[in-house]
């Protein structure tokens, strides 16, 4: 594993956001399989740097490679030029992403929200797309709600609504943009089960959360960011147990004293 | 002289020059909207790009050509433009007019209903990889459609009665047909009458056509296909 080439690999990142440093100078590889949770205060940058990863934000300087590909960017005459729209847009299909409000399309029924990314970007036949929608709406534990349309469906069935719909395009990686920030405590559980599930099945994934005891017990290593920087990575039992940084456990006390 | 003359209204009520009048007069709005709404949409589009020349463009657009009277377009397209060689049919210059100085009103509604779409529409389906071109034909037009038919109505309704306008370019619609038929007879009362009664009707049956439309649109209508699923 330690040999392999990462699958996606950020290589000192910056973005800037007028005046503000959002993303300081980050690097981290990920190797394929891996859950890494992304953790720290609100505004350290988790979710830009997620946003970065599949091109909705554009990064001032570094790299970014999925799979070997560099995002968002090629090479002309030894220059790097940004990629049209066509360009970003084929990239991101291999790349799933799950927002913190779900995003779900409220004209479209869970079933088609799902099939929506197979029948317009990959043309695959809406027969075809629908039944891969139920089957994978299925897994998320959606069973039946194939025709609910998203303002019929709970936060926590939202989101599995998205992730099933991030999930239909056979993604190499998935980033979670804080998937459970928005929900009702209640439902939080049955998301988080849906993440664990996929962690179990190989799916490299980037997950920004709050949730303390999943990034501990699902994700294979963690990753504490403060002010656009990456402070501390470690696997994530040692790092909850022995963070080695001061800031990290002054981070961690905070949030069982509170 | 006497005061009202039943025999007249009815007479002008089912006259061929009228109705071929009212013919014109609903043909010419619905010609015209759509043009409007085909234009409108482009300069709206190109008025969202992320590029100086092109907001500068939608700026300029809708500027000129919303501050200036229909009446004063209508006759520059028919009576000006043989002056720099241009000669238009009286057809033409009725639609190219009329569309064209409606054509700004229908960028605005667009660009409203398509600015009310929340950006998590766009990054969702963004993040998908919709080309730039699904992402408006399958996730934001539906949804700003549904907002843009009540304002898109009024439209229709103005549009209607404007048409009334191209009667100064010798355009033979509803109001010039009535208004032949005032110089034939001198009852002006029965012949504006039965104007009135035509463009109420017409305006009547549109208003029943949008509920139809915004019902279809509607997030109710949504749930009644959805059949079933519980509100959480």
């Amino acid at each position: 594993m330690a040999t392999a080439s990462p699958f996606v690999s950020l290589s000192g990142i910056v973005k800037r956001f007028g005046e503000v440093t959002a993303l300081d100078a980050v690097s981290l590889d990920v190797q394929e399989g891996e859950t890494i949770a992304l953790i720290g205060p609100s505004g350290s940058g988790k979710s830009t740097l997620l946003r970065c990863i599949n091109g909705l934000e554009t990064i001032q300087d570094g790299t970014i490679t999925v799979a070997g590909n560099l995002i968002g960017m090629k090479p002309v005459n030894g220059a790097m030029q940004p990629l049209n729209g066509r360009e970003i847009a084929r990239q991101r299909e291999s790349i799933g992403m799950v927002f913190q409000s779900f995003n779900l399309f409220p004209h479209m029924s869970a079933q088609d929200n799902v099939a929506s990314g197979l029948i317009h970007v990959k043309n695959e036949p809406r027969a075809r797309a629908r039944a891969r929608a139920a089957e994978l709406l299925e897994q998320v534990g959606l069973k039946g709600k194939e025709k609910s349309y998203p303002r019929q469906l709970s936060g926590g069935q939202q989101q599995r609504v998205a992730i099933a719909r991030a999930l239909a395009m056979r993604p190499g990686v998935m980033l979670l943009d804080e998937p459970t920030s928005a929900l009702d405590p209640e439902t939080v559980q049955e998301v988080l089960n849906v993440v664990a599930d996929l962690g179990r099945t190989g799916m490299t994934m980037l997950i920004a959360t709050h949730e303390m005891e999943f990034a501990r017990n699902v994700s294979t290593r963690t990753v504490f960011m403060e002010a656009g920087r990456i402070v501390e990575v470690g696997p994530s039992r040692a790092f909850f147990d022995n963070p080695a940084s001061d800031r990290a456990r002054r981070f961690l006390q905070g949030l069982t004293a509170s | 002289m006497e005061v009202w003359n039943w025999d007249y209204f009815f007479r002008f009520l089912i006259d061929p020059v009228i109705l071929r009048g009212l013919w014109t007069t609903l043909w010419l709005t619905l010609v015209t909207l759509t043009l409007a709404i085909v234009v409108g949409t482009l300069v709206a589009l190109i008025g969202r790009l992320d590029n100086f020349v092109a907001r500068w463009f939608y700026a300029g657009y809708v500027a000129f050509f919303r501050s200036t009277p229909l009446l004063v377009q209508l006759i520059f397209f028919y009576s000006a433009l043989p002056q720099l060689g241009i000669s238009l049919s009286v057809v033409t210059a009725a639609v190219i007019g009329l569309s064209i100085s409606e054509s700004p009103y229908v960028a605005e509604i667009v660009r409203s209903s398509v600015s009310a779409i929340p950006t998590g529409q766009w990054e969702a389906a963004r993040a998908l990889g919709m080309r730039p071109y699904k992402v408006l034909k399958v996730v934001i037009f539906p949804q700003a459609t549904r907002i843009a038919i009540p304002p898109l109505g009024n439209e229709f309704v103005r549009q209607l009665k404007n048409t009334s306008l191209v009667s100064v370019i010798s355009m033979q619609e509803l109001f010039r047909a009535t208004d032949n038929m005032i110089q034939a007879s001198f009852r002006v009362l029965e012949a504006l009458t039965v104007a009135t009664i035509y463009y109420l009707v017409l305006t009547m049956l549109w208003t029943i056509i949008q509920h139809q439309i915004e019902y279809r649109l509607s997030e109710y209508a949504f749930d009644r296909r959805g059949a079933g699923g519980s509100a959480h």
